[in-house]
């Protein structure tokens, strides 16, 4: 058979070389081990010897022309053999080889495997713009919690005295009223190694009410937020859920939390929905109960009335419409109910987050796309007898939700059913153990 | 096994953790240069070889290079080496055993061969013994992959980490610095093991985070009393383990405290509080900075004979103080 | 170089043969064509851009490699060089893992990651060619600590070659090995040149197993191109250590036909001392005895030949079909289990 004359690979990192000058003609006999022809590299000249006697066909005797490694430059033929027409001939000494473009597929070239394997090395984005050197007087000094802290606030701080160094902006340069994320009050149930459960109660109440359930969780660890305008956080004029949002994550900046499963309840649980995406990596896992956030509907009358009432009897009755059947309403609830709205004060400040949130009677807000991106495991939970939001805004969220409608169930599944709302959220926390432990 | 607490030396730690480890594994084996009859450099081994025989408390010759590929094989074959360095500055003749086979075989091998030695190395300043026997070198290993580096500061975890690293089936870097050898701490009698990869907080507070390894964390703890007492509250965060960081731990840490202050007895320049700064620069914590981070480490020279200058060449409690002060005061 | 190495061959009947047996002597030179194509084979891959970064090929010094290798049992290990196929299938490597693992194959030896101066297998008792010359050496004693630590009747050959001996670690382990009297035979492939330094301009002694005198063991030289030679020397240093009877430095004198690696230009040495070393190609030299003393018919000499190509043509026909490492797998096995670190991948 034919014997293919190849321009081989003489250095580690060569892919082509040339040939520079032939020892023999096309047809001139050979032997084995005379010495062919000459190829340059760009370190040196190096002499190729034929693998085989025969003689020297299909060669065009070029020179100075720069080939790729494996390149056929002729053929060995013995007396009375054609040179192949289609690169289908057998390779010299070594046995079993293909013809070279077929080897060639199956080993990517040095600059395809660049392109396709990860870079290790922890190059990432562009360069940060420098701004001019000389020019001092718009240059923003700030510490990156400062940044933080104004972007969440909306402040400029282009308009901060900064009082650190060169006029560098700090976090207690911003104005008092912005820094109030910071004290948004945070109580742990149980703390312990893992990864803890946040719990985000509803509108008119706080983190207390979610005694019950955290005494059910009881080797979790457990941490409640009191929204703001509730429980013991400060007060003052939340907008929008986002805004809640971007406060609750500030605080669990400060408070050192890495990682989470998030639960939230009627309006915390539409804070849930909105701060879920900006936790990113830290989500691990999301627990809705009642949300606000998926829908127009809620039960206005009952805000309203909620927040009329003086005393305790006239609070009563809109209670008893929280539960599936209003006889499960027990006089320690109305009491521990009406003891969070029993400040005049206490009630204006609700009142004024009802207002932006919940504007004559009606969910300003839908945060239903929310939801779509969310990698983590998702649970809805809806008592079938919620008067207060609608659970057919259940239908329709993606697929990946897990829904839990309870039947007989009212707006509260921590108070009516603990036991279960407990039991689905242990099943959140051990769906996310299994889910990445990288 | 009794978890009784009493009071031993770091060096009786270690010496206790190499004893129970022998007991417990007819696998482990010690070597390295004058750690039987003489008790080692630092009398760390002590009667070890009374208790143990020659062939389980090997010396070595001066062969550094050798007897660490010795303890590579060994281990390569199942065995259990723990090779004690003289001083850490001399692991700069077994370089090629423990960078380019220990640390490599597992992997350039495809996963099918472990490697598990301990390498124990005495390190530091502070005993005169100058630049070629007083350096800490730990940063190198803690810059090779497949190593682990670690640094307890305390008796206990000494002990404890100890203990751990001998079952760990990789290479162990185990850096123990000269001048915590006589410090008593709470040790508890028996078996226990203390996590390879997790740092801990020795000191909580809020207004700024002291990152520090080995002899540093006691000066740092010092220099958070002195700050107390101007009303600065300072975390304390012991590494313990360098290779891998706890960034968990450092991230949570920083995040609340919004300042970092990184001390490590190592040349300042590409030290582990480089890596330290590095790491939560490209972290969520990142936000939460409200200064600018500082490193606290060994100045550009070698280690200087003179008292005085060996001193001034690493970082002390006052410099830890003045350092907290500027990040706080905002003087940074 | 000297040519006083050409040994006669008497009449009398080698004592390896009769200690090895017709069937065994047909293995070893199965071995040793199975190398000398083996390397041919790679020698190829390689020139056709098959093969990624370079590989040091020990044509010409199979007789080395097998003569040694022949006496090992199960549980024996050994460990080898940068220039250590042909050792790697002394100790019954496959050549299939082998050129999966120069293609940077999953299904290599090492899984991609080592390559050609990494080809290992523990299971076997193969504990690694090594990229660092003398690297090997301290190993070897440790291995050879542990197989005395759990009293196994075994031992392990350390090859190496003659750039080794000048290595720090070359005089670190033979002195272990001997004040610990370690079940380990130390064998050195003397091919004249470390990479383009020849011993007589390296070297302080002239004969490498003078050496073994500085170390109280004892030393002994062998023309490295015969098998019987070779086999002889270092059944009797592998016996003795196995007996509990410590090292030995055996010096295997050889050559190989090829440069220290495929970037080598061999201007350190001439074409004559090349040819001159090609006309004592082992592997002819023993098929010849083989022959001469009835050992052999030129037919089973044909059939092995014959055999082998197949077997090497198989061999590179499974790693070309053989799938490459996930990308995603890159920073596995540098742990037992992954750790905490940062990976820094984002």
């Amino acid at each position: 058979m034919a014997i293919e004359v190849i321009l081989p690979r003489v250095d580690m990192d060569m892919t082509e070389g040339k040939i520079a000058q032939w020892y023999v003609r096309n047809g001139d006999p050979v032997s084995k081990g005379q010495v062919i022809f000459e190829i340059e590299t760009d370190k040196a000249t190096m002499e190729i010897e034929a693998t085989a006697d025969g003689v020297l066909q299909g060669s065009d005797g070029a020179t100075e022309v720069v080939l790729p490694v494996g390149h056929v430059v002729g053929w060995i033929v013995q007396p009375g053999e054609a040179i192949p027409t289609n690169g289908a001939a057998a390779s010299t000494a070594a046995p079993g080889e293909h013809a070279p473009t077929q080897l060639d597929a199956t080993v990517p070239a040095a600059e395809e495997l660049a392109a396709t394997t990860p870079k290790p090395c922890g190059a990432t984005a562009d360069a940060i713009p420098r701004q001019g050197a000389g020019d001092t007087t718009h240059v923003l000094r700030a510490t990156p919690l400062a940044r933080s802290i104004a972007r969440a606030q909306g402040v400029d701080l282009l308009a901060v005295n900064g009082s650190g160094p060169a006029g560098r902006v700090l976090a207690r340069d911003l104005p008092e009223r912005n820094t109030h994320a910071a004290a948004l009050h945070l109580h742990w149930f149980n703390r312990g190694a893992g990864v803890p459960l946040v719990l985000l109660h509803g509108f008119g109440t706080s983190t207390g009410s979610w005694r019950p359930l955290a005494q059910q969780l009881g080797d979790v660890p457990v941490l409640g937020i009191d929204l703001p305008n509730h429980g013991k956080s400060p007060r003052g004029a939340v907008w929008h859920l986002d805004a809640v949002a971007r406060l609750l994550l500030a605080r669990l900046d400060q408070e050192g939390i890495t990682a989470l499963h998030l639960a939230g309840h009627s309006m915390g649980g539409g804070a849930a929905i909105a701060l879920a995406p900006l936790l990113q990596q830290r989500l691990r896992s999301l627990t809705l109960l009642a949300p606000l956030g998926l829908g127009p509907q809620i039960n206005g009358a009952f805000i309203d009335g909620m927040l009329r009432a003086t005393r305790l009897e006239s609070l009563q009755p809109w209670l008893a419409l929280l539960f599936g059947d209003p006889v499960r309403l027990s006089a320690s609830f109305a009491a521990t109910a009406w003891s969070e709205l029993e400040s005049a004060d206490a009630r204006a400040a609700l009142a004024d987050m009802a207002e932006n949130l919940l504007p004559d009677g009606t969910q300003a807000e839908s945060l239903r796309d929310r939801l779509a991106d969310l990698a983590v495991p998702v649970k809805l939970v809806w008592g079938t007898h919620d008067r207060i939001v609608p659970p057919e805004h259940a239908s329709g969220v993606p697929g990946a939700v897990a829904l839990h409608l309870l039947p007989g169930v009212g707006h509260l599944p921590q108070v009516e059913a603990v036991a279960l709302v407990a039991s689905l959220l242990r099943q959140q926390l051990a769906a996310a153990n299994a889910a990445g432990n990288r | 096994m009794s978890s009784e607490v009493r009071e031993l030396s770091y060096a009786q730690a270690i010496q206790e953790a190499l004893a129970i480890a022998m007991e417990r594994d007819e696998r482990v084996f010690l070597m390295g240069e004058d750690i039987g009859v003489y008790g080692g450099a630092f009398q760390v081994t002590g009667d070890l070889v009374q208790r143990f025989g020659e062939d389980r408390v090997m010396d070595t010759p001066i062969s550094e290079l050798g007897g660490a590929g010795v303890a590579v094989g060994a281990a390569m074959m199942g065995r259990r080496p723990v090779f004690e360095f003289q001083f850490s500055d001399f692991a700069t003749l077994a370089m090629e055993q423990i960078v380019n086979q220990a640390a490599k075989m597992r992997f350039m091998l495809g996963g099918k061969a472990s490697v598990p030695l301990v390498m124990r190395f005495p390190s530091g300043s502070g005993t005169g013994a100058a630049a070629q026997h007083s350096q800490s070198l730990e940063a190198w290993f803690a810059h090779v992959p497949g190593l682990k580096v670690v640094q307890p500061s305390t008796p206990h975890d000494a002990k404890g980490m100890l203990l751990a690293a001998i079952e760990d089936p990789d290479p162990v870097m185990f850096f123990e610095h000269k001048l915590l050898y006589k410090m008593k701490g709470p040790v508890p009698e028996g078996y226990y093991t203390e996590a390879l990869h997790e740092a801990r907080i020795r000191r909580e507070g809020s207004d700024v985070t002291i990152a520090a390894s080995a002899i540093m964390v006691h000066r740092a703890l010092e220099a958070a009393e002195a700050l107390a007492q101007q009303g600065v509250s300072a975390e304390v965060v012991d590494l313990r383990s360098l290779r891998p960081l706890d960034e968990g731990t450092l991230v949570a840490s920083v995040s609340k405290t919004t300042r970092l202050v990184c001390v490590y007895e190592g040349t300042k320049q590409l030290g582990i509080g480089a890596e330290v700064s590095a790491m939560i620069a490209e972290s969520a914590a990142f936000d939460r900075l409200d200064a600018p981070i500082i490193r606290l480490g060994g100045a550009d020279c070698p280690l200087p004979y003179n008292p005085q200058l060996e001193k001034a060449a690493v970082p002390q409690v006052d410099d830890i103080v003045a350092a907290v002060l500027r990040s706080v005061e905002a003087r940074v | 170089m000297s040519e006083s190495r050409l040994k006669e061959r008497a009449a009398p009947v080698a004592p390896a043969y009769k200690r090895l047996g017709r069937e065994t002597l047909h293995k070893a030179l199965h071995q040793m064509v199975l190398i000398r194509r083996f390397e041919e084979g790679a020698e190829q891959a390689y020139m056709r851009g098959l093969v990624h970064g370079t590989m040091h090929l020990s044509i010409g010094q199979e007789a080395s490699a097998v003569g040694v290798g022949i006496n090992l049992r199960d549980g024996d290990c050994i460990t080898s060089t940068h220039r250590g196929h042909g050792h790697c299938i002394a100790k019954g490597a496959e050549p299939k893992y082998m050129f999966a693992e120069f293609f940077g194959k999953d299904t290599g030896y090492c899984r991609g990651r080592g390559g050609s101066m990494h080809i290992a297998d523990l299971a076997g008792g193969n504990l690694g060619a090594n990229g660092i010359v003398g690297g090997g050496i301290p190993i070897a004693v440790g291995a050879a600590l542990a197989l005395k630590q759990t009293r196994k009747p075994n031992v392990v050959v350390c090859f190496f070659g003659d750039g080794a001996n000048n290595e720090g670690a070359f005089h670190e382990g033979l002195n272990m090995a001997t004040i610990w009297k370690l079940p380990v035979v130390f064998v050195c492939e003397n091919n004249q040149y470390g990479m383009s330094m020849s011993t007589e301009r390296s070297t302080a002694v002239k004969r490498i197993a003078t050496r073994a005198a500085a170390y109280g063991m004892p030393g002994v030289t062998v023309d490295g191109n015969i098998f019987a030679d070779v086999s002889e020397a270092a059944h009797e240093a592998i016996e003795r250590a196995r007996d509990a009877g410590g090292p030995t430095l055996v010096e295997c004198l050889t050559y190989r036909h090829r440069g220290h690696s495929k970037s080598d230009r061999n201007r350190y040495r001439t074409k004559e001392e090349i040819d001159s070393w090609i006309a004592r190609d082992p592997i002819g030299l023993f098929e010849q005895d083989l022959l001469r003393n009835g050992l052999i018919a030129q037919a089973e000499i044909d059939a092995l030949h014959e055999g082998v190509v197949q077997e090497i043509e198989a061999a590179v026909a499974f790693a070309n079909d053989s799938p490459a490492p996930d990308p995603a797998s890159l920073t596995d096995f540098v742990y037992a289990t992954p750790t905490t670190q940062a990976t820094h991948v984002q």
